[in-house]
């Protein structure tokens, strides 16, 4: 994302200009939408706390001292925000991501597209099973690309607790996936 | 370093996050452990099998005003704020949370808990005085007191058992406490039942 450009439209929402906040939004709306859809797998309630996000966001912008970077901050919003909801409706109905979003499938065998339908079922299976700490520093690793530096303030733990929590989202991953893998 | 150790680090090397110095060890291991090896290969497969999977076009953010979504919300809780929270109701918000704080802070400092949550059920930390070790006292408890595990200096199986489920290196790279914390509902239902199985044996003997 570009800094100079974040910081240039805080500047003017603060100074009172609400429309800035508009392109801030189109900025991030969908690094934010895809790391809240990875967390609660559900399209719905994805737009619905990714716009949440933003409301807080909105209401706590003028506050915001630029201790962290505002993505730091963003993505620290969104996570949790999605592990109070996770907490609440932690068992909904299982259905899988790939049912529910269309994913991008270029090929033209419909043999192989329906096994790599199986295949991304199997992987959201997967990352769905984890247990919220991980799949949280997990979606933040692998679907977001930060480092273990950047998670571990945006989680505010230590840089050990988020590889601990990576090490065994991938041990769990590993065991879930062994029947593809071998 | 021996395998155990090795294990632990080859996430790290798969993802190059590991120093020189490690790199060069376990690259020198790996050319000599088969299974060692074994364990990367299944590691680095399982890597690239994550990376196959399909990218999800988010076209619902573009069908729909998302902007206006978020407006709208902004513009929704301005009005129900005002209409359920006149200034009386905040106030007196404000003072019920300022004594729960209190109460709060009061309540750890006789017990030195930490409570935390983990799925339905609330657990219960002690943490061990200063001039106590942790091996000493480690309690974790449901509402309903079916998890309870306590640590005596005598026990040591018990630590180690806790040690081998916490990944070792790993999770005391969190640090014990931190670790701990850091469980889930399954995590410690497993744990438990490998400390029981332990105080089984015993009892048998």
């Amino acid at each position: 994302m570009n800094e100079e450009k974040t910081q240039e439209l805080i500047q003017r929402f603060k100074q009172g200009e609400e429309k800035a906040f508009n392109e801030l939004v189109n900025l991030y709306k969908k690094k934010i939408f895809n790391l809240v859809l990875r967390m609660v797998r559900n399209k719905e309630d994805a737009m619905d706390l990714t716009q949440e996000v933003f409301v807080k966001v909105y209401h706590s912008l003028k506050d915001f001292r630029g201790q962290s970077s505002f993505s730091t901050w963003l993505h620290r919003i969104a996570v949790n925000l999605c592990l109070n909801f996770t907490q609440r409706d932690k068992f909904r109905s299982f259905i899988s991501l790939p049912d529910l979003v269309q994913p991008v499938i270029s090929s033209s065998s419909p043999l192989k597209d329906f096994e790599k339908k199986e295949l991304d079922k199997a992987i959201d299976r997967a990352v769905s099973n984890l247990p919220k700490k991980q799949r949280a520093v997990f979606v933040l690793r692998h679907y977001q690309e930060l480092p273990h530096s950047e998670i571990a303030k945006v989680m505010d733990k230590s840089e050990g607790t988020i590889k601990a929590n990576y090490f065994q989202a991938i041990k769990k991953l590993k065991k879930s996936l062994a029947h593809f893998v071998e | 370093m021996g395998c155990k150790k090795i294990k632990l680090k080859l996430v790290d090397y798969y993802e190059n996050s590991l120093s020189p110095e490690e790199r060069k060890l376990i690259q020198a291991h790996l050319e000599t452990c088969s299974n060692c090896q074994k364990e990367f290969q299944k590691i680095k497969s399982t890597f690239e099998l994550l990376k196959t999977e399909s990218p999800f076009e988010a076209e619902e953010l573009y069908r729909t005003n998302f902007v206006s979504g978020v407006r709208s919300k902004i513009d929704k809780g301005k009005e129900t704020a005002v209409e359920i929270f006149p200034k009386w109701k905040i106030a007196g918000a404000f003072i019920t949370f300022l004594f729960v704080i209190i109460l709060g802070i009061f309540l750890f400092r006789i017990d030195q808990k930490v409570i935390f949550k983990a799925g339905e059920e609330t657990y219960t930390y002690l943490i061990p005085t200063e001039d106590e070790s942790i091996e000493k006292f480690i309690y974790t408890e449901g509402y309903d007191g079916s998890y309870a595990f306590l640590f005596t200096d005598t026990e040591k199986k018990k630590l180690t058992v806790l040690e081998e489920e916490l990944e070792e290196d790993y999770w005391e790279r969190a640090g014990r406490e931190e670790a701990f914390r850091e469980l889930d509902l399954e995590e410690l239902k497993n744990l438990k039942k490998n400390l029981e199985k332990i105080k089984f044996k015993k009892e048998i003997l």
